[in-house]
């Protein structure tokens, strides 16, 4: 068990800290004469920095990219130490800082441990073709992310010398990495002293100063990065802004903050507020008032209809899938043929299905380009539907209604749809190879689950499918997996 | 071989009445101590355990252990046509292909038989570890299914949290919030079914889907009492005795709110 901490802890102070605030005072300009709302005094930092790394060293999380010479945890399983190297490292936290934004961290452990065994180092990235970078990054979600750093890799080899800048405003300057990330990389990689700014440190710090308003509004970002500065400590930047996000992501949280193991509480004002008030405070002001809630834009509701084209040919059946444009929502990745569907009619909607024509037309043109015998009106009658799923993406919440199809081709012509070149990119993956399928973006596996599930009755298939978009939509919803281990049946010794 | 002859075969009606709703399929393993079911709802939020004692059996005979994968709602289907108070055989050979069921009326004036075919199921097994919990709820199971349904006419989460003072249950939706403590109620007066029993060695909360605590309480017939155990950060376990015969254990992951890096804010 870890030593109750001491509260107000201000009064008989060491000489210790004495010296550690003059250093404070020395390092950063404090106060001032421009806007001071929400500062720390010299005192302020110097408590808050040696609480917050006192309490890493002993609470934080062991994970995969995660380096604490300081480790106090006796638990740790040393692991390999960072890179000799500091561009090395810096390409590490690059990788992993890219990953986690927007994504669970337990998501993101396997999904580093692959990364590096692909790309071990910045210069085998620069070598790596999108197509391979888009598949390992096959459920992460928010594509975009993948490609930022494949280009980022090659502006590094191709403009800085193959070696990562170590100054914030150097990488800053590579494609995809903004201020979050290149004062990520600077201060944990080369210890420059950069404060950093996520979801994570606003809720830390406009609680700890008690701050309203919309922490992301221009003015208040501002002031979250100076504050950020103001605290980041100078011997170990990277240690403490690491230590900032932690404490953000395990104990002050969003909406069950655990004041009582918290390190920085004798410095927290919202907390404070909250005790002034009196323990039993129903209704009065809580931790949890900061930072401000801000009503999010609703998504965009779409609809679009697709269908699992399925090519068979000497036996065996290849899902047909065709490539997106390289601009805009999944640039580049692939996905079974679709059409947009209008908003729902009405009852008068119901026959002929909404789109099914349109996504006709579009198969036509796809296997005509096949050389195929024209998809004609016979085609339209073996498309079936099997359900539809939800996919949510930051701003659009979509809906797909899925066909399916089947069609028999001789060789030539599989040949050909394999690899079709041109505006509609073609290709085709084994049914049955999990690989191929794994390496898939979500919505198209959704999309491929729909399709087995047929062999299973239609109306429980669609409920299943009900659950299961609803489950992923709810990020909160833990899985069983991440708790219990995997386990072998009790089979009789043969 | 596998045979097993049940009483009540009521009971057997019961059990897939209480997992028909979360799993289309399962592998039931027949083993010399009893049969068994592991099994987890297609987004691996929940898991069942089953276990029906071979003691309970009025007969019971299995040489050796034998994974029988039956789709669940065949296996529904097929038990309408048992009456509640038949009598039921389950009977399959080393490696099945089929499961025969027979009923038999009590007068014994009817008798029918099923043969069912056995699929191959490969799922997940997991192992559940032994766990010492940190607070023990006991509570009359149709109380507790009341509660539920009560709570998911607001909200979709459910946060409990339980003292020793007692369990407050809490939802918000859109609508508003609503709150029931359930407070023990240790009065002489009461039967032990009726009873509310609370059990802490330290105060627990977590937050869980309303729909999947829904979906366990259709074990309410299989027993008076439900019984609630947490562990801080863990799955909560809910598990209906069946009375000198086994239980009915749920497990559900917990809803944890965004752990995430928040979102990079790229200024």
């Amino acid at each position: 068990m870890r030593k109750p901490v001491a509260v107000g802890m201000a009064v008989g102070r060491s000489s210790r800290m004495d010296a550690k605030v003059a250093a404070v005072k020395k390092e950063v300009k404090v106060g001032g004469d421009f806007e001071t709302r929400g500062l720390f005094c010299a005192e302020e930092i110097a408590e808050l920095r040696h609480r917050l790394l006192a309490w890493y060293d002993v609470n934080h999380r062991i994970l995969p990219w995660r380096k604490n010479p300081h480790s106090k945890r006796s638990d740790r399983d040393a692991g390999p130490p960072p890179p000799e190297d500091k561009s090395d490292f810096a390409y590490c936290v690059w990788v992993s800082e890219v990953m986690l934004q927007q994504t669970r961290v337990e998501t993101v452990k396997a999904y580093y441990t692959r990364w590096m065994e692909a790309y071990p180092t910045l210069a085998d990235l620069a070598e790596a073709d999108l197509e391979r970078v888009n598949e390992l990054w096959a459920g992460l979600g928010y594509y975009r992310r993948a490609r930022f750093l494949l280009e980022g890799a090659r502006h590094v080899r191709d403009k800085c010398g193959g070696r990562m800048p170590g100054e914030v405003e150097e990488l800053h300057k590579i494609p995809g990495i903004g201020m979050y990330t290149a004062s990520a990389i600077a201060s944990i990689a080369f210890g420059r002293r950069a404060g950093v700014v996520d979801g994570n440190v606003i809720r830390v710090l406009s609680r700890l100063r008690a701050l309203a308003g919309d922490p992301r509004a221009p003015a208040n970002t501002k002031l979250h990065w100076r504050l950020s500065n103001s605290v980041v400590d100078a011997d170990r930047p990277g240690c403490f802004n690491q230590a900032l996000m932690e404490l953000g992501a395990t104990v002050c949280t969003p909406k069950a903050p655990k004041c009582g193991e918290c390190p920085a509480r004798a410095q927290c004002l919202a907390l404070r507020r909250q005790e002034e008030w009196g323990a039993d405070s129903e209704g009065g002001p809580s931790v949890t008032d900061f930072p401000e809630k801000v009503k999010k834009k609703p998504p965009r509701m779409e609809t679009i209809r697709c269908c699992v084209l399925v090519v068979t040919s000497e036996g065996r059946g290849h899902f047909l899938l065709i490539k997106r444009p390289d601009k805009g929502l999944l640039a580049g990745l692939w996905e079974f043929p679709n059409v947009p569907v209008g908003a729902k009619t009405e009852e008068e909607g119901s026959k002929p299905p909404r789109g099914r024509e349109e996504l006709v037309g579009l198969l036509g043109e796809i296997l005509e380009g096949g050389s195929l015998e024209a998809f004609t009106g016979k085609g339209a009658q073996k498309l079936k539907e099997v359900g539809s799923f939800e996919h949510v993406f930051s701003h659009i919440k979509q809906t797909t209604i899925v066909d399916v199809c089947s069609l028999q081709v001789d060789a030539k012509a599989f040949g050909t749809l394999s690899e079709m070149q041109g505006p509609r990119e073609t290709r085709l993956v084994p049914v049955d190879s999990k690989e191929g399928v794994a390496s898939l973006s979500t919505g198209v596996r959704k999309a491929i689950r729909l399709y087995s599930g047929l062999g299973k009755k239609a109306s429980v298939s669609r409920k299943n499918k009900k659950k299961e978009g609803k489950a992923e939509a709810d990020k909160s919803q833990r899985r069983l997996d991440q708790f219990f281990g995997k386990g072998a049946r009790v089979k009789d010794e043969e | 071989m596998f045979e097993a002859r049940l009483l009540q075969g009521n009971l057997l009606k019961k059990v897939l009445d209480s997992i028909k709703d979360i799993i289309t399929e399962g592998n039931f393993d027949c083993s010399p101590n009893g049969l068994s079911l592991q099994a987890m709802d297609s987004s691996h939020v929940s898991l069942i355990d089953i276990l029906l004692e071979s003691e309970g059996f009025e007969h019971y005979r299995c040489d050796r252990n034998i994974p029988m994968g039956l789709n669940i709602t065949n296996l529904v289907k097929m038990l309408k046509c048992a009456g509640s108070d038949d009598i039921v055989t389950i009977k399959c050979e080393d490696k099945p292909d089929n499961v025969t069921f027979l009923f038999e009326s009590k007068d014994n004036d009817k008798i029918s038989d099923f043969e069912m075919k056995t699929m191959t199921i490969d799922d997940e097994h997991l192992l559940v570890p032994d766990q010492t919990y940190t607070a023990v709820v006991k509570m009359p199971s149709a109380e507790f299914q009341r509660l539920c349904r009560d709570m998911s006419a607001i909200g979709d989460t459910v946060h409990i949290s339980v003292t020793k003072e007692g369990v407050r249950f809490s939802t918000t939706g859109d609508m508003g919030t609503a709150n029931i403590t359930v407070r023990p109620n240790p009065s002489a007066d009461l039967k032990d079914e009726e009873r509310t029993e609370v059990q802490i060695t330290e105060p627990v909360s977590a937050s869980f889907a309303l729909r999947y605590l829904n979906s366990f309480t259709k074990a309410t017939p299989l027993s008076p009492t439900v019984t609630l155990g947490m562990v801080p950060n863990l799955p909560v376990v809910v598990e209906y005795k069946i009375a000198d015969m086994g239980h009915v254990r749920y497990y559900l992951a917990p809803k944890i709110e965004d752990e995430e890096n928040g979102g990079a804010i790229e200024a």
